[in-house]
């Protein structure tokens, strides 16, 4: 048997090679089993230096910064760029760039329209073979924009390019490595072929809904690797796809999804985020800042959890759901972590050795919150959450405080007793306010009653905690 | 090639798909945000003045990447002083104990050590690395950017890596 050269095993590895010289070693590899450890080996490799190399170097605020810069140049620009323009940046401060393109925006921004399916259903705007994605559409019709950013049909669906499901009907398409993908209406998405893992097409999610199997999809900073025979929910909304907000063209500005069928793998961009298993049943929301588990085994839980904020010290993370939200992770990902690796490997080559750092990180984050409870001279938690927002009331027996999070803001209250901490709370807190009771210890401390609160802890280190349900007020 | 606002437009889409990877490959290379920002309109400035030459038939991924390549070097050779990315500051400094903690897990010292010694590696192998992460070019699309021939490419990435596999060897 004639072996390839090494490096020719380190290009394949690192995805170098194309064609029929691919195909040609994928198939020595195939049938010899000591090229293809040391091409396993390369693998494993080779996603540790692409992390290392790209993780660091990605930065969505700088990027969506630079393509501002960029779309603002490009509305400046002359046609017959003076010879003597070429290479200025090289030479100019930035401050004269700024100053030179500073007040010219429209000609850029006024490029990318959303004209609702209907309007212009006349033209089918073609797609050459060479721009068409690996996927073949079963039903729906795809709609893409043409030069003047109109959303028209077009003939198939197109590779690297947004465009939407379109008629009444919702869009189903089937990809070349059989992932299936259902999209609602009006759902804003894109194919693409995942960075490093040629010939792999990867769904971008922009806006709407969709249910996808077997599937590797993502949505802005979070990715989900639906495993061999897992579906997965995605709700995804960037309200304002529109011409004056360009960075919603990057990723949605808020996202569900939820685990229907099989094992699903999350991976966040963000540095520092690693792997998250996720299980049947549970549901995940971002909200454009944190990532939240918001169900789990079908059930909603009584409040979001924090997930990846735990450093933040957020004692909405100490409650017992939790923690018996991440025992049942261990319990569920312990036996089948090995399994796990060996299917998401076979499937895009990921590592996953992540995932099993990621159970111990999230162990870890257990430990550090109990230790966070225990220093925070904090004696008693209770938490509402009325309207989407959390309303956390603490004591430390002296005074209360109660911090009112809503979505993207944090407000705190204190006062020395109950009845003139309610006057400081917004009104729609006030009435679930009332329900929470207070005693004085034989300290003279202020506590939650005891009789509606869980202990957490012992002695002087012991912790109250109560869980009030979500309400609504429609419901 | 169609009318200038067609030109803007078909650019300005383009930098809409890809100013993502091109970013990331220009702050590579350059080792700053203000850098890369920079270089991404020197990208785009050069696409828009040769985009009579651009064949709408290729890759414009490849084709963006071809001459994001060749700003970042004249960058480099400008001001000869190479950053790397080692150099550059914490974007999330200010951490907590226990995301610090976090950072001491197995994986990130792993990842350290990679790091480390993708420094060590000569630029020419680092450059021909980051080209196919973020552009994703093939090692013929390489050897064309670099001017060198495709089994070099090859052979410049097997032994630069040989020195990161002994470290990561005698590591586990």
């Amino acid at each position: 048997m004639q072996h390839p050269e090494e490096h020719d095993i380190t290009a394949l590895a690192y995805d170098l090679v194309e064609g029929a010289e691919r195909e040609s070693l994928l198939t020595h590899l195939a049938e010899c089993d000591a090229c293809r450890a040391v091409y396993d080996t390369y693998r494993d490799e080779q996603a540790s230096v692409r992390e290392a190399i790209v993780r660091d170097a990605r930065s969505g605020a700088a990027e969506a910064k630079a393509l501002e810069n960029t779309l603002r140049m490009l509305g400046t620009i002359e046609a017959e760029t003076p010879a003597e323009k070429r290479g200025r940046l090289l030479r100019l401060p930035r401050w004269v760039l700024v100053a030179e393109v500073a007040a010219v925006l429209a000609v850029a921004v006024g490029l990318f329209f959303i004209i609702k399916p209907g309007e212009a259903v006349e033209d089918v705007l073609p797609v050459a073979e060479a721009d068409r994605a690996p996927a073949e559409v079963q039903q729906g019709v795809v709609y893409m924009r043409d030069t003047a950013g109109e959303w028209k049909p077009a003939e198939a669906l197109p590779m690297d390019e947004w465009v939407m499901a379109g008629d009444a009907k919702q869009l189903n398409f089937t990809l070349a490595d059989g992932s299936k993908v259902q999209l609602e209406q009006g759902a804003v998405f894109r194919i693409a072929l995942e960075n490093g893992e040629a010939g792999k097409p990867v769904v971008y999610m922009l806006h709407g809904n969709g249910e996808l199997d077997s599937a590797v999809v993502r949505a802005g900073e979070t990715g989900f690797y639906a495993l061999p025979g897992a579906r997965i929910r995605l709700q995804c909304e960037s309200s304002e796809l529109g011409p004056r907000n360009l960075r919603a063209w990057s990723s949605p500005r808020s996202m569900n999804a939820q685990v229907l069928d099989g094992d699903v793998v999350m991976k966040a961009s963000r540095r520092g985020l690693g792997y998250m298993p996720l299980r049947n049943g549970e549901k995940v929301e971002w909200d454009g800042e944190n990532f939240s588990v918001i169900e789990a085994d079908g059930e909603a839980l009584p409040f979001g959890i924090q997930v990846w904020s735990a450093a933040d010290g957020a004692l909405e993370e100490t409650t017992p759901q939790y923690e018996e939200a991440m025992r049942k992770h261990f319990e569920y990902m312990r036996p089948r972590i090995e399994d796990f690796e060996k299917r998401m490997r076979a499937h895009n080559g990921e590592r996953m050795r992540d995932v099993r750092q990621e159970m111990q990180q999230l162990e870890l984050f257990l430990r550090g919150m109990q230790f966070e409870i225990e220093q925070s001279g904090v004696h008693d938690v209770v938490l509402l959450v009325v309207d989407g927002s959390t309303l956390q009331v603490t004591t430390d027996g002296e005074t209360i405080s109660a911090t009112v999070q809503e979505k993207r803001s944090s407000v705190t209250y204190k006062a020395a007793t109950p009845e003139d901490l309610r006057e400081l709370l917004p009104a729609r807190f006030q009435e679930q306010f009332d329900e929470i009771e207070f005693e004085r210890d034989e300290h003279g401390r202020l506590r939650l009653a005891g009789s509606q609160a869980e202990a957490k802890g012992s002695g002087d280190k012991q912790v109250k905690v109560k869980i009030v349900r979500e309400t609504r007020s429609d419901d | 090639m169609g009318s200038e606002n067609d030109r803007r437009s078909e650019l300005s889409r383009l930098a809409v798909l890809h100013h993502g990877p091109l970013f990331g490959y220009c702050r590579r290379r350059l080792g700053s945000d203000s850098e890369a920002d920079d270089a991404l309109q020197e990208t785009f400035m050069r696409a828009f003045k040769y985009y009579g030459s651009y064949d709408p038939s290729r890759d414009a991924r490849k084709w963006l990447f071809g001459i994001a390549h060749n700003v970042c070097v004249e960058i480099a050779r400008t001001r000869k002083k190479h950053t790397t990315v080692a150099d550059m500051p914490d974007p999330e400094g200010g951490r907590s104990a226990t995301e610090v903690a976090l950072e001491k897990l197995a994986h990130e010292e792993n990842l350290e050590l990679v790091r480390r010694e993708l420094e060590k590696l000569p630029d020419r192998a680092r450059r021909i690395l980051e080209l196919r992460f973020f552009g994703q070019l093939s090692s013929a699309e390489i050897a064309e950017l670099e001017d060198m021939k495709e089994t070099a490419v090859r052979v410049t990435v097997h032994r630069a890596l040989e020195g990161l596999r002994a470290k990561l060897a005698k590591q586990e």
